[in-house]
């Protein structure tokens, strides 16, 4: 009688200690806003960034000081180039002098005032101590030995007329030139000219910036806090600040978003779109990033192990690529078309050039429809009528931010489907260190056929070409970017002509480049990445779309367009969407009358969960959170926790009845039968 | 003075042993494929003379015995490097982050040996009784669950349909840090890690207990008429303890290794979190100091046990 008794006493231990818990509910709210106060936004990221990432000759992830300094010239979701700290810009006919003329009477996020002197001191910083981000403005640098980078701007390459206007004076013509120096964010002279910036970074308490938030603590890997920056150009922004808070997982990151410890996930993988669209109040948006899926082809004829390479033959090549039915591929990976965006070998879709997207209609589409007996009859002339062996190797965490359940069966499917041709691939993933270290780091020849990588783009367009395939930026050697080893002369030539040609001739070249891509195949272009994210509905005016090329966009957030997001609780929400991002909305409408838009942004609604590409009105019902909702269903979970405790409680009991038959005998645990 | 000889010869084995596991740890970090490096080649704005100037920056280009050399006399005069990714020294991005391990670790082992040795008490009591089986299924049925899906199971239950304990994190985002605040971040984590440990030591001490009951003394003590009850409290207990305290030295020694499953699922900002974000960035510094902690960790915990069963068992001298 008393052992029932205890374990009586146990399980109601149990459901006591469940009660006081079920009872509380109603002290967290649902809201993060709620508890952090309610003009704050709190982002959650499954990549922290590391401290350096604050430091500006160090970072590497960009968007948190695209966040804190502003550039001198932007983009809107269009392509269009727009004025930030610089309110005009010219270029010479000779495309050797760029002028800048700032907005006048501009200020750091100290008062102190921001001038042509700032941005003087900015290309001077970079050129000398920055090895990372020295070498995008090359053309007005000269060699000296005395520097970090070995670099340091040319005489009187930058001159600085007065307190607003900046004059860049390059050696040699730069078609990326006005991107990058307009993209690049300007740093305070009065703040990190007495800083060793190598041997320690900024002190974030007394940070100073032109952006819209600026940084004043981080628990590295953790959470970073910004505050508002007053003296922001555009106007102080709306939010009193804004807080990124890390997760190791999406899935804990997800569980926060739902429970409303954090406001807006960057990055939800697709196959839980559904169940986080489901959570009353979340927002989910859709937007093209700049990520470039694709598969690189080792061109070399013999692998490191000396075994014949097949691919290295443009007649195999084809013949993988015809025999693939890529959408198809696709739409059983992803589940659904909405979140991928074909590529079609073609470098971007739109590009960029001077302020408006163009088309590149000289590719068939679909560059290579899917034709099994073609791609047979390739083989057959390729010598190889059974078929082969070839590795693939694929980042084990999943391609771009896919995820791994979607790239594994990406990757199968491939398999699946080149297996009708006679060909073998072998699947290998591999940890991202390994995959960088194997693709990237090792000496050519390399040890594979193919890689699944991915190439972040500039919505410019010049990063894929002169990359990804031509021996320019990093050879195919060791470290170098260009993993395949694609190497034509004539090829590089083009590239080379492209980076040194700024106007109208720029167009043409481009689309010589996509051409000879598409017929020599060094790489075969999967599809663009589509970010996915998810925010409550307490907030709006959310911008997606592209950033400037320095990465002011974080997958496909505007980081600098937070500005404009404010805090609206959830009793104004009818209002709530019309005017949530008006950029988007008109550019989707626009840009829809082109068959490859780079904007295709969405809403979707936890009622609605239809897409649509104009506004979607988020609904009261789902507004009214849950603060309601959770009251209505108090009763039930605390019926599920008695329940769950209730069936620990029965499974243990039957495991215990199961064993009664041995009293006294060797038991479970008995480690001592006296014998 | 037998014990001060003992000591003195322990310590200089736990010195050559330190010494052999920091040469070790060199060697596999340095043979894990890729480095610090390749997290750059992400970046393809980043020319492959960039890349070089990092490594030269990071140390990276000396020869492998040269940066040996650096490490092992940095690691005993206690020069532990900068970190790659913190720009910081190692010690001190290290030292950041002991308190949230300690503020998990500490209470959530305590827990785990209380109530273990109680489940275990209380089913050698009985052996064999519907409550002792009846304990050691429940030990068994949360032993046998993976840390971090326990993790996400009460995640989902206590922060999705509950609405009652916060879901990541030390503190909350602002007007956090207060003692109830870091406690109801710290409920979820510490059960987990309690729970899934509980039956290391329940079932240890239930199976010693036992053992121990059967022992001749304790007959001898229950021919001399005293109480079952003094018996194994007094008697049974003090030497059935023997092999909880092996298992709880074998536990501080994890103290500092924190839960890497755990805290991850968790965010909980502690060192099984670092380590984690260490090894993926391939932060040389960072994991060779952790270890070198661990290590040390360790072998002093063992040091330690050795030493605490001398006094618990007098047949153990230190000759």
């Amino acid at each position: 009688v008393r052992d029932k008794l205890v374990a009586l006493m146990v399980a109601l231990l149990f459901v006591v200690a469940a009660v006081p818990l079920g009872s509380q509910h109603s002290q967290i709210s649902h809201s993060a806003a709620t508890t952090a106060g309610s003009n704050v936004l709190v982002i959650g990221d499954t990549t922290a960034p590391d401290t350096t990432d604050l430091n500006p000759i160090k970072i590497i992830t960009t968007y948190y000081m695209a966040e804190t300094y502003s550039s001198m010239i932007g983009w809107d979701s269009q392509g269009n180039l727009v004025p930030l700290l610089a309110q005009s810009w010219s270029v010479s006919a000779s495309g050797l002098n760029y002028t800048f003329n700032l907005r006048p009477n501009l200020e750091w996020s100290d008062g102190q005032p921001l001038n042509s002197s700032d941005v003087a001191f900015t290309f001077n910083l970079i050129t000398e101590q920055s090895p990372l981000w020295y070498y995008l403005f090359s053309a007005i640098q000269v060699p000296n030995s005395s520097t970090v980078t070995g670099e340091s701007l040319a005489p009187g390459s930058i001159t600085t007329p007065n307190a607003t206007q900046i004059d860049f004076n390059l050696l040699t013509p730069a078609s990326t030139f006005l991107i990058y120096a307009g993209g690049q964010p300007i740093y305070p002279e009065h703040y990190y000219a007495s800083q060793n910036l190598t041997a320690n970074n900024p002190n974030l308490s007394t940070m100073v910036g032109s952006g819209p938030f600026i940084p004043t603590s981080y628990t590295p890997g953790t959470e970073l806090d910004m505050t508002a920056n007053p003296h922001y150009f555009g106007g102080a922004p709306h939010l009193s600040g804004v807080i990124f808070k890390y997760f190791t997982t999406s899935a804990s990151a997800e569980i926060a978003l739902e429970s409303g410890a954090i406001d807006l996930l960057q990055g939800v993988p697709p196959p839980d779109v559904s169940t986080v669209a489901k959570t009353p109040g979340i927002v989910i948006g859709t937007e093209e990033d700049q990520s470039n899926i694709y598969l690189i082809f080792n061109m070399y004829p013999e692998l490191a192990d000396n075994t014949t390479n097949p691919v290295s033959n443009i007649l195999v090549r084809e013949a993988i690529a015809y025999a693939l039915d890529l959408p198809g591929i696709l739409n059983a990976s992803f589940g659904s078309s909405q979140y991928y965006k074909l590529a079609n070998q073609i470098e971007v879709p739109n590009m960029y050039y001077n302020g408006g997207p163009i088309q590149n209609t000289t590719i068939p589409n679909p560059a290579y429809p899917q034709n099994v007996t073609y791609a047979e009859s390739l083989l057959k002339l390729a010598g190889y009528p059974n078929g082969f062996t070839l590795s693939l190797i694929y980042p084990s965490g999943g391609i771009a931010s896919a995820g791994t359940a979607v790239t594994l069966k990406m990757v199968q499917l491939m398999q699946s489907e080149l297996s009708q041709l006679g060909i073998t691939l072998n699947l290998i993933s591999d940890d991202s260190t390994d995959y960088n270290n194997v693709v990237f780091n090792a000496n050519p020849p390399k040890t594979w056929n193919l890689v699944l990588s991915v190439i972040s783009e500039s919505p410019d367009g010049d990063v894929a070409p002169f990359y990804m395939v031509s021996s320019l930026g990093g050879n195919s050697g060791a470290g170098g970017f260009n993993a395949g080893g694609y190497n034509v002369t004539a090829f590089n030539n083009l590239v080379l002509e492209e980076e040194n040609t700024t106007g109208a001739g720029r167009v043409a070249l481009f689309q010589q480049i996509d051409g000879y891509i598409y017929q020599q195949l060094p790489v075969l272009e999967i599809y663009y990445e589509i970010q996915i994210v998810a925010w409550s509905n307490q907030f709006q005016g959310f911008e997606l779309g592209l950033g400037n090329p320095w990465h002011d966009y974080w997958g496909s957030l505007k980081m600098q367009s937070l500005a404009n997001v404010s805090y609206v609780g959830s009793a104004t929400s009818t209002t709530s969407s019309s005017s949530s991002s008006p950029s988007t909305t008109s550019s989707s409408s626009s840009s829809m009358t082109t068959s490859s838009s780079m904007v295709t942004s969405s809403l979707v609604t936890s009622t609605s969960t239809s897409t649509s590409m104009t506004t979607s009105v988020v609904t009261s019902t789902s507004s009214i959170t849950s603060t309601s909702s959770t009251t209505s269903s108090s009763s039930s979970t605390l019926l599920i926790a008695g329940a769950i405790v209730v069936v620990i409680i029965v499974i243990a009991a039957v495991a215990a009845l199961m064993m009664r038959r041995r009293p006294g005998g060797s038991g479970p645990a008995a480690s001592n039968p006296t014998t | 003075m037998a014990l001060g000889r003992y000591l003195l010869k322990r310590c200089i084995v736990a010195l050559l042993l330190i010494f052999l596991v920091a040469s070790l740890n060199f060697v596999i970090v340095h043979l894990t494929p890729g480095g610090p490096q390749t997290i750059f080649l992400l970046n393809p704005h980043i020319s492959p003379q960039g890349r070089q100037l990092i490594l030269k920056q990071f140390g990276l280009d000396k020869p492998l015995y040269v940066q040996y050399e650096i490490y092992i006399v940095g690691m005993f005069t206690g020069n532990w490097g900068t970190s790659y990714f913190y720009n910081e020294p190692a010690f001190s991005v290290i030292a950041q982050r002991v308190p949230a391990t300690l503020l998990l670790m500490v209470p959530s082992l305590i827990l785990t040996i209380l109530i273990g040795v109680l489940f275990g008490v209380i089913g050698a009591r009985k052996p064999f009784s519907f409550v002792d089986r009846f304990l050691s299924s429940l030990a068994f049925f949360f032993y046998a669950m993976p840390a971090f899906w326990l993790g996400f199971v009460l995640l989902t239950f206590f922060v999705l349909y509950l609405h009652v304990l916060p879901a990541a994190g030390m503190t909350s985002t602002t007007g956090g840090g207060s003692v109830t605040d870091i406690l109801s971040h710290l409920l979820l984590p510490m059960a987990s890690l309690t729970l899934v440990n509980l039956a290391n030591f329940s079932l240890l001490m239930r199976s010693s207990l036992m053992e121990v009951m059967d022992q001749n003394y304790i007959t001898t003590a229950r021919g001399k008429g005293l109480s079952e009850r003094l018996i194994f409290f007094r008697h049974a207990m003090r030497n059935a303890m023997l092999p909880t305290v092996t298992m709880t030295g074998l536990f501080v020694g994890f103290l500092l290794t924190g839960a890497i499953l755990t805290e991850s699922v968790f965010t909980w900002p502690g060192l099984g979190l670092l380590t984690f974000n260490s090894i993926e960035t391939r932060d040389y510094p960072i994991i060779l100091s952790l270890f070198f902690m661990f290590s040390i960790m360790i072998i002093t915990a063992n040091l330690v046990t050795d030493v605490i069963y001398g006094f618990l068992d007098p047949r153990i001298s230190f000759d």
